[in-house]
C-alpha cells in the first residue's frame, strides 16, 4: 500500500479524479482555474519524482511489473514537464471549444498517467495496459472538436490505424509469450539467449516493432501522422508530437537494450533494420515537409523527421547513441512545445494555421515571432541553440558506429530542414501582413511560458552541462 | 566572490544598456563605480597573491576536450589586472570630462564597461579557449568604440578596418590554439605548463619537429593582429578616429598590450622553438624602428602618439622574443601609465582647441594650459627614457636583454630610442612651446579638474611607477648581468641626442623644416595594401562571384531545390487522405518487416 501512495502515477491519478469530481460539483469553474490546478498537481508530482529514488527506492516492484530506475525517472520527468506545458497551452486554447471545456483539461492528465506507467513498465502486461491507456485517451482528445470535421476525421483515422497497430502488437506479444513462457522483459531476454531461435520468435519481434513504429511514427507506419497532426486540436498535436513519441521511444529503449531485441545474436540485425528505418524516416519527414503550406501539417512532417533522427541514434546501440537519444528528446521537448504553444496562441487570434496567416507576425507580435524563430532555428539545428547539440550528438553517434551513409543522410536532411524552417521565419519577418489585421496579443501567463522555453533553448544550448549531467545519471550503472 | 573583478563591469554594461541609459549622469557614475570596484578587487587579489581561489565552472566537457570558465590569478595576471583596472579608472574619470556634451554619453560608458569586462576576462583566463572568447569580445568592443561616432564615414571605415585586420591575426591565433590542443590534448594553462615542464614532447611534436614552430607562429599571429605588429599594424593609426579616451585606454594602454600579455602567458610553448623566438624578436625590432621613422614626419598629434605606441609595442614584442618576459611586462606597465597620460594630455589639448589635432596649428600652449603641459612633459620624458623616470628603467631592461642576446636587435633598439626622443620633443616643441601658430590657440584654456586630476595621478605613476615595479617584475637579477653600464650610458647618449635634435630643429620653426615623403606617407604601406590586397581581392571576388552565380547558385542550389520540391510533391501523393490507402501502406510496411525477417534472419537457425 505504501508503495502505491509513492507512485507518481497514483498521485497524478488521484489528483485528476479529484479534479473530475470537483468539476462535476462546480461546473461553473473557469477552465483557466482548472488548468492551473492541474498544472499545480503536475508540478507537485514532478517535484516528488526528484526524491523518488529516496522515498520509493530504485528497484522492481509488484512482482517485477514495475521498475524505478534512472530511465523511468528521466522519462517521468519528461512527461510531467510535457503535461505542464500542454495544460498551459490548453488553458489558452480551451475558449475555442463550444462545450465540455473542462474535460479537455482533465483528459491529458489521464493520458500522462499512462505515459508515466509506461516509463516504468518492465513487463509486457504493464506495457500493454499503459500503452492502451495512452492511446485510447488520445482517440478521445484528437476527436475532441466535434464541431470540426477535420478533428473528427483525424480521430477516426487515428482510431482505425491505432487499433490495427495494437492488434499487431498483441499478436507479437502472444507469440513471444508462447515461446518464452513469460511476459517479463528480463526473463524473455534470458530465455531467448539460452534457447535456440526459431521463426516464430523473430516474427513476434517484427510485429512488436510494427506496434512501436506506429507510436513513434516511423516510415512506413507514419502514414496517419500528417492528417492527425493537422486535424487534432493544437495542444493535442503537441502532446502527440512530444509526449506520445517519447513514450514510444522509452519502450523501444527498454526492448532494444534489456529485452527481446537485445539478444546478442539478433542485435546486429535489429541495429541495421532500425538504421534503414531511420534513414527512410528522416528522408521522408524532411522532404515531404517542403511543399506544405499548413503549419501544423508541416510540423507533423518535421516531427516524423525528428523521430528519424532519434531512431538513427538508437540504431547505433551504443551508450553514446542513448545519450544522443535523450539529449535530442530534451531539445525537441523545449523547441517543439514552444512552437506548438505559439501556434496555439497565434492561430486562435488569426483564425488559421496556414503559413500565410503568419505573415508579418514580427510586427503584430514581436515576442511570438521571436519565440517561433528560436524554436524553428533550434529544430533546424543551428548553434548555439539546443537543437544543434541534439543533431550533433546523433551524427557523432552514427559516425562512431561507422554508419556513414546515415551521417550523410542526416547532414543533407538537416540542410533541407533549414530551408523550410527558415521559410517560416521568412513569412514572419519579411512578408507583409494582409491589410486590416490586428495585433496579436499574448496573455501574461503565455508570455511567461514563452520566455521560459526560449531561455531553456538558448541557455542549455550554450551551457550544456546540466543536461549532460542529467543524461549521464540515466546512463550510469547500466549495461547499455 | 573573487569574480567581482570581472562581474562588476559586466553588470554595469548590462544595467546601463538595458535600464539606465536615459539617465546619463547615473550611467556614468555606475560605470566609474564598477571600474573602481574592479580596481579594489584587483588590489585584494594582488595582496593575497595566489592565496585567493577563483572558482571555476566546466563550460564544455567532451571526451578529449574540457573547457572551463575559470580564473588564474597568479603574479602575472594580478599585475596586469592592476594596470588595466587602475589606468582604466583614471581614463573613465577623464572620459566623463571629455565626453560630457556628447549625446551618446550613456552608450559610450556602457561600451567602456563592456570593454573592461572583456579585457579583464583575457587577463584572468585560465585556458586558451576562454582567452580566445574574451579576445574576440575585446575586438568587438574595440570595434564599437572606434566607430562610436558612426555618423562620420571615416570612423565607420576605421572601425571596420580594425575589425577585419584583427580577424586575420585571430585566424592564426585560433589555428595556434587548435594546434596546441591537437598536440597536448588540453588548453588549460596549468596543465599545459606541467606537461611542457615534464620534459617530454607529445608524439605529434616529437615526430614533426616543425609542428611546434607552426604552433608558435600561429599563437604569435594573434599578437601581431591585436598588438598591431608589422605587417598588420595598419589598423592602429586609423583607430585614432575613436574618441581620445578610447585611444588612451584601448589603443595605447591595455588592449594592444593584450598581445604581449598573451605571449608572456604562453611563453613556455614559444620557448620550445628557437625559430619562433627569432621571428618574434626580429618582427618586434622591425616594428619598433619602422613606426618610429614614420612618427618623425606625422602632423596629427594623435597619430604621432599612435605610431609611438606601435614602436613601443615593438619593443615589448622584441623583449618577449629575446626571452625577457619580465622586462616586456615591466615595459608594458610603465608604458600603460605614460602612454595613457600622453593620450589624455592630447585629449585635453584637443578638447580645449575644439577638436583641432594638427600640431602645426598649436604652439604656445605652455602658458594657456599649465597642468596639461607639465604632465605632458613628464609623460614625454618618461617615454623617451629620461633617467630616473619609469620609462628609463623599463626600456633599459629590454635593451640590456638585447645587448646580451643579439647585438643587431640591440642596435635597432638603441637607434629607435634616439628616434623616440627626437619625435616626441618635436611634438612637444611644436605643440606646447614657441608662439601660437594659429588663432585656434587664442581661446585655449585649461581643462576642468575632472580631466586634470587623472592626468596628475598618471603623471605621478609615470615618475614613480618604476620604483615600485622594478622589484615586482625583475627581482634582483637586474644588476647582476654584464653590460649594464654600457647600455645605460648609450641609452642616455641617445636620449640627449634625440632631445637636442628635436628641440633645435623645431623650437623656432613655423613650418616643417624637413620633408621625407617616404616617412610622411608611412612607407606607402596603405598604398601597397591597396595595390596588393584590395586589387587581388577584387580579382578573387570576381572569380568567386562567377562560381557562386553559375555553379553554386545555378547548378547546386537551384538544382537541388528543384529536386527537393519534386521529391516532396511525389511523397505528397502518397498522402491522399484516403483511409483504406493508409491501411494499405501500413500493411505493406508489415509485410516488408516480415519479409526482411525471413530473408535476413533465416540463416541464424
Amino acid at each position: 500500500m505504501k508503495q502505491f501512495l509513492l507512485m507518481p502515477e497514483f498521485q497524478l491519478l488521484v489528483w485528476a479524479l479529484v479534479l473530475f469530481v470537483f468539476d462535476a460539483y462546480r461546473p461553473q469553474t473557469k477552465p483557466r482555474t482548472l488548468a492551473w490546478l492541474g498544472i499545480l498537481g503536475a508540478a507537485l508530482v514532478l517535484g516528488a519524482t526528484f526524491v523518488e529514488p529516496l522515498t520509493m527506492g530504485v528497484g522492481q516492484y509488484f512482482h517485477g511489473l514495475y521498475s524505478v530506475d534512472g530511465l523511468s525517472i528521466f522519462f517521468k520527468q519528461f512527461f510531467l514537464v510535457t503535461l505542464i506545458v500542454v495544460l498551459w497551452m490548453s488553458a489558452e486554447f480551451v475558449e475555442v471549444l463550444p462545450l465540455a471545456r473542462n474535460e479537455f483539461l482533465l483528459l491529458p492528465m489521464l493520458t500522462t498517467v499512462g505515459m508515466l506507467l509506461l516509463a516504468s513498465a518492465v513487463d509486457f502486461t504493464t506495457m500493454f495496459v499503459a500503452l492502451e491507456l495512452v492511446t485510447i485517451s488520445f482517440y478521445v482528445l484528437v476527436a475532441y472538436q466535434r464541431n470540426r470535421s477535420a478533428s473528427l476525421e483525424a480521430g477516426v483515422k487515428y482510431l482505425i490505424i491505432g487499433a490495427l497497430s495494437t492488434g499487431f502488437l498483441v499478436y507479437g506479444i502472444a507469440f513471444l509469450y508462447g515461446n518464452a513462457g513469460s511476459t517479463s522483459f528480463a526473463t524473455i531476454l534470458e530465455t531467448l539467449s539460452t534457447n535456440p531461435l526459431n521463426l516464430s520468435i523473430l516474427f513476434a519481434m517484427a510485429l512488436i516493432l510494427v506496434g512501436l513504429c506506429f507510436k513513434i511514427s516511423a516510415v512506413p507506419f507514419h502514414i496517419w501522422a500528417p492528417d492527425v497532426y493537422q486535424g487534432a486540436p493544437t495542444p493535442v498535436t503537441a502532446f502527440l508530437a512530444v509526449g506520445s513519441k517519447a513514450a514510444g521511444f522509452v519502450v523501444l529503449l527498454r526492448l532494444v537494450f534489456f529485452s527481446c531485441f537485445g539478444n546478442p545474436v539478433v542485435a546486429p540485425y535489429v541495429s541495421s533494420l532500425l538504421a534503414v528505418l531511420a534513414g527512410v524516416t528522416v528522408i521522408l519527414g524532411t522532404f515531404a515537409a517542403l511543399p506544405q503550406r499548413n503549419l501544423k501539417r508541416l510540423l507533423g512532417y518535421s516531427s516524423i523527421g525528428h523521430a528519424g533522427f532519434i531512431l538513427m541514434a538508437l540504431s547505433c546501440l551504443s551508450p553514446r547513441g542513448v545519450n544522443a537519444v535523450l539529449i535530442y528528446l530534451i531539445s525537441y521537448l523545449l523547441a517543439g512545445l514552444l512552437a506548438f504553444f505559439l501556434i496555439t496562441v497565434v492561430s486562435k487570434q488569426v483564425e488559421g494555421e496556414e503559413l500565410v496567416n503568419f505573415s508579418g507576425l514580427s510586427k503584430r507580435s514581436p515576442l511570438a515571432a521571436f519565440g517561433l524563430t528560436v524554436a524553428f532555428v533550434s529544430m533546424a539545428g543551428i548553434p548555439p541553440l539546443l537543437g544543434f547539440a541534439g543533431k550533433l550528438g546523433v551524427l557523432a553517434a552514427a559516425w562512431e558506429a561507422q554508419r556513414y551513409v546515415l551521417v550523410g543522410i542526416g547532414v543533407i536532411a538537416a540542410a533541407v530542414g533549414l530551408y523550410y524552417y527558415l521559410s517560416i521565419v521568412r513569412y514572419m519577418y519579411w512578408n507583409e501582413a494582409a491589410d486590416g489585421t490586428a495585433a496579436v496579443k499574448l496573455s501574461c501567463s503565455a508570455k511567461w511560458l514563452v520566455w521560459l522555453l526560449v531561455a531553456g533553448v538558448i541557455v542549455f544550448g550554450i551551457y550544456q552541462m546540466p543536461i549532460a549531467t542529467v543524461v549521464d545519471q540515466v546512463l550510469l550503472g547500466r549495461n547499455w | 566572490m573573487n569574480w567581482v573583478v570581472l562581474l562588476a563591469p559586466l553588470i554595469s554594461a548590462v544595467l546601463i544598456t538595458l535600464v539606465l541609459h536615459p539617465m546619463k549622469k547615473l550611467s556614468v557614475l555606475v560605470s566609474i563605480l564598477a571600474c573602481a570596484v574592479s580596481f579594489l578587487a584587483s588590489l585584494c587579489l594582488f595582496y593575497n597573491n595566489g592565496a585567493m581561489h577563483l572558482s571555476s565552472i566546466d563550460w564544455l566537457d567532451l571526451p578529449g576536450l574540457k573547457v572551463q570558465i575559470g580564473g588564474m590569478a597568479d603574479h602575472l595576471a594580478c599585475l596586469m589586472l592592476l594596470v588595466v583596472s587602475g589606468v582604466g579608472l583614471c581614463i573613465h574619470i577623464f572620459a566623463y570630462g571629455y565626453m560630457k556634451e556628447d549625446p551618446g554619453l550613456s552608450r559610450f560608458f556602457a561600451k567602456l564597461s563592456l570593454f573592461m569586462f572583456s579585457m579583464l576576462g583575457i587577463v584572468l583566463a585560465n585556458n586558451l579557449v576562454m582567452m580566445f572568447i574574451f579576445w574576440e569580445l575585446v575586438g568587438l568592443s574595440s570595434y564599437l568604440l572606434i566607430g562610436f561616432w558612426f555618423q562620420r564615414p571615416s570612423a565607420a571605415e576605421a572601425a571596420k578596418k580594425a575589425f577585419i585586420v584583427n580577424r586575420l591575426g585571430d585566424f592564426g591565433f585560433l589555428l595556434g590554439i587548435l594546434g596546441v590542443w591537437l598536440a597536448w590534448g588540453t588548453v588549460d594553462f596549468k596543465e599545459l605548463s606541467q606537461q611542457v615542464a615534464s620534459g617530454h614532447l607529445p608524439a605529434l611534436l616529437a615526430n614533426n619537429p616543425f609542428a611546434v614552430t607552426l604552433i608558435g607562429i600561429g599563437l604569435f599571429m594573434g599578437c601581431v593582429g591585436k598588438s598591431a605588429q608589422f605587417p598588420l599594424h595598419v589598423w592602429l593609426p586609423d583607430a585614432m578616429e575613436g574618441p581620445t579616451p578610447v585611444s588612451a585606454l584601448i589603443h595605447a594602454a591595455t588592449m594592444v598590450a593584450a598581445g604581449v600579455y598573451m605571449l608572456c602567458r604562453v611563453f613556455f610553448i614559444l620557448e620550445l622553438s628557437h625559430q619562433v623566438l627569432q621571428v618574434i624578436a626580429s618582427l618586434g625590432a622591425l616594428t619598433a624602428i619602422f613606426a618610429a621613422l614614420i612618427a618623425t614626419q606625422q602632423n596629427d598629434i594623435k597619430r604621432i602618439l599612435a605610431y609611438s605606441t606601435l614602436s613601443q609595442l615593438g619593443y615589448m614584442v622584441m623583449a618577449v622574443g629575446l626571452g625577457a618576459t619580465q622586462a616586456a611586462m615591466f615595459h608594458l606597465s610603465t608604458h600603460a601609465f605614460f602612454k595613457a597620460l600622453l593620450f589624455l594630455g592630447a585629449g585635453s589639448v584637443i578638447h580645449s582647441l575644439h577638436h583641432e589635432q594638427d600640431i602645426w596649428k598649436m604652439g604656445g600652449l605652455w602658458k594657456k594650459m599649465p597642468v596639461t603641459a607639465w604632465t605632458f612633459l613628464i609623460g614625454t620624458l618618461a617615454l623617451t627614457g629620461c633617467p630616473l623616470l619609469s620609462g628609463f628603467f623599463s626600456k633599459d631592461a629590454i635593451l640590456l636583454a638585447a645587448f646580451q642576446h643579439n647585438k643587431l636587435v640591440f642596435s635597432v633598439g638603441i637607434i629607435t630610442a634616439g628616434l623616440t626622443a627626437y619625435y616626441m620633443f618635436r611634438l612637444f616643441a611644436v605643440a606646447f612651446l614657441g608662439k601660437p601658430r594659429s588663432h585656434a590657440v587664442d581661446h585655449a584654456h585649461e581643462s576642468p579638474l575632472v580631466m586634470t586630476a587623472p592626468l596628475t595621478i598618471l603623471a605621478a605613476l609615470s615618475v614613480f611607477g618604476a620604483l615600485f615595479g622594478q622589484e615586482e617584475y625583475l627581482g634582483l637579477e637586474h644588476a647582476n648581468h654584464g653590460g649594464g653600464w654600457i647600455v645605460m650610458g648609450l641609452s642616455v647618449c641617445m636620449f640627449v641626442l634625440g632631445i637636442s635634435g628635436g628641440l633645435l630643429l623645431y623650437l623656432k620653426s613655423r613650418e616643417e623644416p624637413i620633408h621625407i615623403s617616404l616617412f610622411a606617407n608611412k612607407f606607402y604601406s596603405d598604398e601597397l595594401y591597396e595595390a596588393i590586397f584590395v586589387n587581388g581581392q577584387q580579382l578573387l571576388a570576381r572569380l568567386l562571384d562567377w562560381v557562386d552565380r553559375w555553379i553554386v547558385g545555378g547548378f547546386l542550389v537551384r538544382g537541388s531545390a528543384v529536386l527537393s520540391t519534386i521529391t516532396g510533391e511525389v511523397l505528397r501523393l502518397l498522402q491522399g487522405g484516403n483511409l483504406s490507402a493508409y491501411v494499405m501502406v501500413f500493411i505493406v510496411g508489415v509485410v516488408f518487416l516480415c519479409y526482411w525477417v525471413l530473408v535476413y534472419l533465416k540463416p541464424l537457425f
